[in-house]
């Protein structure tokens, strides 16, 4: 699943390993993330939308497979 | 790269503890040491198994649980198949039956050839799906960076 992660992460100009911190993840699983090579769970959805103060439809893009 | 994705897949794997124990086995199959050093060995053998049950399932890293699950579905699924295909072939082939038993008398333990050879029997099936588990993580991590 395709989203922008990496462009919002850039704009708070925070790391992976900062993100990941805030999410309770390893930098690890937010590099997956990020490159759409692993789709979080739906708690971890949330979270991640409340990090960025978004929704998780304005960060996650299923149309896109 | 190639070198530090080996070391990152065997921090994070439990290879390392899995060595540890085949290797606590052997010692304890040759040098038969006295009960306290046994007992010591399979308490920590507990300990482990129930510290990674938690970290795997209790974990709040979701890839690296996910990525366990997966290596525990590859352990099994290679682990299960081979041993009962190795049963088979042992049961066939006479100089694999000839191998075990003299193997068996090399130990120091002082148990029966039939303990002993059930106790490698054991020590081979978790072999096995421990050489599943190191593929099925190596495959997971593989995929996912």
């Amino acid at each position: 699943m395709k989203n922008n992660i990496r462009v919002l992460r850039a704009e708070k100009r925070w790391t992976q390993a900062d993100l990941g911190k805030m999410l309770g993840v390893s930098r690890n699983s937010v590099n997956a993330i990020e490159n759409g090579k692993y789709d979080p769970s739906l708690p971890l959805a949330f979270r991640i939308a409340r990090v960025f103060k978004k929704t998780i439809e304005e960060i996650f893009d299923d149309q896109q497979d | 790269m190639k070198r530090r994705f080996v070391i990152f897949v065997a921090l994070k794997s439990p290879i390392a503890a899995y060595i540890a124990i085949a290797l606590g086995v052997a010692y304890i199959w040759i040098f038969a040491p006295p009960f306290l050093i046994t007992a010591t060995f399979v308490g920590l053998c507990i300990m482990w198994s129930a510290w990674t049950f938690i970290s795997v399932f209790r974990g709040t890293d979701e890839l690296n649980s996910a990525g366990a699950r997966y290596a525990l579905a590859i352990a099994s699924s290679i682990g299960v198949p081979l041993s009962i295909a190795f049963v088979m072939l042992m049961i066939a082939v006479p100089l694999i039956q000839d191998t075990i038993e003299s193997t068996a008398a090399l130990g120091k333990s002082g148990l029966s050839p039939t303990t002993i050879g059930f106790g490698l029997g054991v020590v081979f099936t978790t072999t096995l799906q421990c050489v599943g588990c190191a593929i099925g993580y190596t495959l997971w991590w593989r995929s996912k960076r």
